[in-house]
Order: C-alpha cells, then structure tokens, then sequence
C-alpha cells in the first residue's frame, strides 16, 4: 500500500480539485471577507439601526450572507464553467482519455456549489459568533439558521446554472449581468407581492392567490419563506408585476435550457459512429 | 493486435483509428458580417492499422488542430464517422493528448494537480523501476512538484503533461505542435523521447506540427497534408526540410 493513494473515483477528486483550484484563488477568500465584514459592521450597528429586533436581524443578516453567496455563484458560473464546456482545460486532459463530458460539467459544477455552501455555512457560524459578542441579550436565532442554509444552498446551486448558461453562450461580463438582471426582477421582488397580503391581514402568511403556488415557487425563489415573515407595508412599482413574472419564468427557462446545453455538448461525441 | 469478426465470421485486424467521409466546414456567423462557409478538410477514409508515427502537416489555419480535436472527440466534424480500436467513443486511458496550449490550473501545485489527476502518489511513481515512466528519466517532474502550475514555463508545463500522459500507459500519442515554444535542446530531447516510444514501445504516435526534427523524420511514416479544403496522404515525411 502507497504512503498517499487516494481510492475514489476521478468525479470525487475533479471535486476535490476544483475546491483547491477556487481555495487557492482569490475569489472565495474575497467573499469571505466581504461577508466577514458586513456581519460585523451589522453585529456592531444592530442595537442603533435595527433596534435589536431578532427577527429583523435574523432577515436582515440573510440577505447579506445570500447576496454575498449569490454574486460569488454569479462570478464562478459566468468565468469558469464556459472554458471546460469548449473543451479548453482539463477537458483536454480527460475527454481524449475518455472521460465523459458531462461528468466533468456534473463533477466541476458539485465541487463549486459544495464549496459555496461551505462558505455559506462559515458566515452563518460567524453570524452567531458576530452576534455573541456584539451585544449576548441579541443572539440570533439559531433555529432558523439550517433553512436559511438550505434556502441559500438552492439559490447559489440555481444562480451557478443560470449563469453557467449564460456564459457558455456569451461574454462572462454579458452572462453576469444577465443572470444578475434576471434574478433581481425574477427572484428578489417576486416575494413583493406576497407582502401585500400581509399588510392586508397580518394574521395571514401569504396572499390567497400565492397560496395555490407556494410549493412550485419554493424552489424558485427561495427568499420567499424568509420574506414572508418580514413586518410591514411593501408597496410594488405599478406595472412592475408582468416584468416580474417574465423575469421569473426567463430564469426557469435558462435553467433548464443549462439541461439542453449539456445535452448539445453530448451530441460531439454521439456524433462519432460506431464503425461497422 | 485486437481482432474483430467481419460480416463473413472472420477474424480481421481491427484498426487503431478508422474515419470515413470526414468532413469539417467552418461557417462565419457574425451577424454584422456577411455570411460565409468554407471546407477546412475533406477526406474520404483515413485508416491506421500498425502503431506508426504519421505527421499532419499544413499551412496556418488549414485545420490541423481542428483535425486532431476532431479525432479526439473534443469537437464534432460536420460530418463523417471516427472509431479508435473500433468504439466511436475513447475508451479509458488509451490516448495521451498533448495540446498545443497547455492549460493546468494555474494557482494549484504540480504534484497536488497529478496526484488528483492520476490518483496515486507521484513520489512512488517516481521511484517505479518498471514501466513506461521508469525508462524515460529525463522526463522527470520531480523538480516541479512543489511549483504552482503559473510559474511553469511552456515547455515544462508540456513535460508535466506528457508525464502525465505516459504515466496512464496509454497505447498512442496525439501531439498538436509539440515543438513550437521549445528551446533547441529540448526539441531535440523531445524527438529523441518520441522515437524511443515509437522503436521500443510501440505507441502509434499522431502530431501535427510545422517542422520535424531530423531525429524523427526518418521515424516518420506517413504525412496528413491538408491543403486547399482537402487532406491528402504521403508517404514519409512530406514537411520541407
């Protein structure tokens, strides 16, 4: 038996590898300390902004951590993802060894999504730590921490497709703010709505229309759950409601047409016949 | 040699590297441009039966790349059929690839890179008295282990590679202008290397290149000139000298 042999099959170490490739990097170190440093500056602030309110720090430090983690999955799916899908890269290296593309795409994309919830789950530890030692009668609340994790994790897995799309089609910049565009109409206002409903009868979680379609936008707009028990009076912009479901259903479409681009590249290697 | 049964129940030699009716035409699809398509290469059957060293050869921008990304899989011909040892797909480790432009991930350390890569300890394939690796010791990245890939040269960055490469064992080469970049001696170390894999392991070896080295010439047993849209087949080494 060899010092070091690692027994696992080339998809876990392609997952193995891109983690170090990234850790290496500059960008998760970059959204680490950005994360880092809001947590902190709201851990100092809670007590003259936000009135030691947990609920509202509780929202309002997950939408920090998420937009952190979503613009971390934004940069990653637009830069890297394009150059393995025309076959630069390590796809040179293990497609002619005859190594299927589309486990390279499924092993590159897992190792990215399991490091960005890794980060996820290093700021909401930190968020706790932050809290504990700004002010120990505000703790945040612990309980809600896995859903906003899972909620997160769902979110950055979809924006990493979405603009992994994107960016297999054209420029990185141009793929960024098309998966940015999309998801700020489609997903963080699309809950806009829903707060109407509150306003209208506190007593209620969500709008009876949106109650009918709860468990399919689940998955679409994760902020959904959290958003539905913030306080307060949200007015949306008039006409603002077909742009919204556009945007939506425009990010729905490009995430599975991700489904039809794996298939494409599938298609240059199905076209080698088998010789008769 | 791997046989296979014709329609007829024989046994027939089946060949390394079998392509039919190959064809691959580039389309300009620019829509500030006018539209325009051309024939990179044309053939009608391509067929390598032995392990033998076959050079393509053709000025800038006639397809030779395109060519051997084509044969590799790693993009599709516009039209035409490609069977390696007779699957339309490359079966695990039995083609070493050499690109052009290595790319390795440029912030991890070499020795991190193959051991993932390979999964197994590169020290102890190093100190290996058997195999492939064990015969070629000026080819050893033992110096690079513990450099990030960025700080590699092109040339070292390829010897990585083919390292790599060899290390899997594999049954042919494809290079794609292996020597552009290289100093004098290692162009020279490089075809020494080549035909030591040629004469004494019997890999077919498959390179697209702009010049060949004296050393292998003589190796060289046929030339894929691609010239005019069309690929045409020579005996010997048809690159002028």
């Amino acid at each position: 038996m060899s010092r070091f042999e690692l027994r696992c099959p080339l998809s876990l170490r392609l997952c193995v590898l891109t983690w170090l490739e990234n850790l290496r990097g500059q960008v998760v170190w970059i959204a680490c300390g950005v994360g880092v440093l809001i947590l902190c500056a709201v851990a100092v602030l809670s007590g003259a902004a936000l009135s030691h309110q947990e609920r509202l720090l509780d929202v309002s430090t997950y939408f920090f951590i998420d937009a952190t983690l979503f613009l971390t999955a934004l940069f990653m799916g637009s830069q890297v993802f394009p150059r393995d899908f025309s076959n630069r890269g390590l796809a040179e290296i293990l497609v002619p060894g005859g190594f299927p593309k589309s486990l390279l795409f499924l092993s590159r994309m897992a190792g990215h999504a399991t490091l960005l919830v890794a980060l996820g789950l290093v700021l909401f530890l930190f968020r706790h730590a932050a809290f504990a030692l700004a002010d120990s009668s505000v703790a945040a609340s612990i309980a809600v921490t896995p859903l906003m994790l899972i909620l997160s994790a769902l979110k950055l897995t979809l924006t990493l497709c979405v603009s992994a799309f994107f960016g297999i089609h054209t420029r990185p910049v141009v793929a960024m703010l098309g998966t940015l565009a999309l998801f700020l109409f489609g997903h963080f206002s699309s809950g806009v709505s829903g707060l109407r409903g509150l306003a209208d009868d506190p007593e209620r979680l969500v709008s009876g229309e949106l109650a009918f379609l709860f468990q399919f936008f689940r998955i679409w707009n994760p902020n959904f759950l959290v958003l539905e028990s913030f306080q307060g009076v949200w007015e949306s912009p008039p006409g603002s409601e077909l742009a919204l479901r556009v945007a939506w259903g425009a990010s729905a479409i490009a995430f599975f047409a991700l489904v039809g681009a794996v298939s494409v590249q599938m298609k240059d290697v199905s076209n080698l016949q088998a010789n008769s | 040699m791997k046989k296979q049964k014709n329609a007829l129940g024989e046994a027939e030699q089946v060949p390394i590297l079998f392509a039919q009716e190959l064809e691959k035409i580039v389309e300009n699809k620019n829509v500030f441009e006018e539209r325009s398509r051309r024939t990179l290469w044309k053939v009608d059957s391509l067929r390598v039966e032995t392990p033998e060293f076959i050079c393509i050869a053709g000025r800038n921008g006639s397809g030779k790349s395109t060519l051997l990304r084509c044969l590799l899989g790693l993009q599709a011909p516009t039209r035409g059929r490609i069977a390696w040892y007779g699957h339309s797909a490359l079966s695990h480790d039995v083609l070493g690839y050499l690109p052009e432009f290595p790319i390795l991930p440029p912030a991890l350390r070499v020795g991190t890179f193959l051991r993932l890569l390979l999964g197994r300890d590169v020290d102890e394939m190093l100190s290996e008295r058997n195999g492939l690796l064990a015969r070629f010791t000026r080819l050893s990245v033992k110096e690079f282990l513990h450099v990030p890939a960025n700080r590699l040269s092109k040339g070292q960055q390829q010897r990585v590679l083919l390292w790599s490469a060899l290390a899997r064992a594999p049954k042919g080469l494809v290079l794609d202008e292996p020597f552009s970049g290289l100093d004098p001696w290692a162009r020279v170390e490089l075809a020494e290397l080549l035909v030591a894999l040629k004469e004494e392991h019997g890999l077919f070896i498959l390179m697209s290149t702009h010049e060949l080295p004296r050393a292998l010439r003589a190796s060289c047993a046929r030339t894929w000139l691609i010239e005019s849209g069309t690929l045409l087949e020579r005996s010997g080494c048809a690159l002028p000298e």
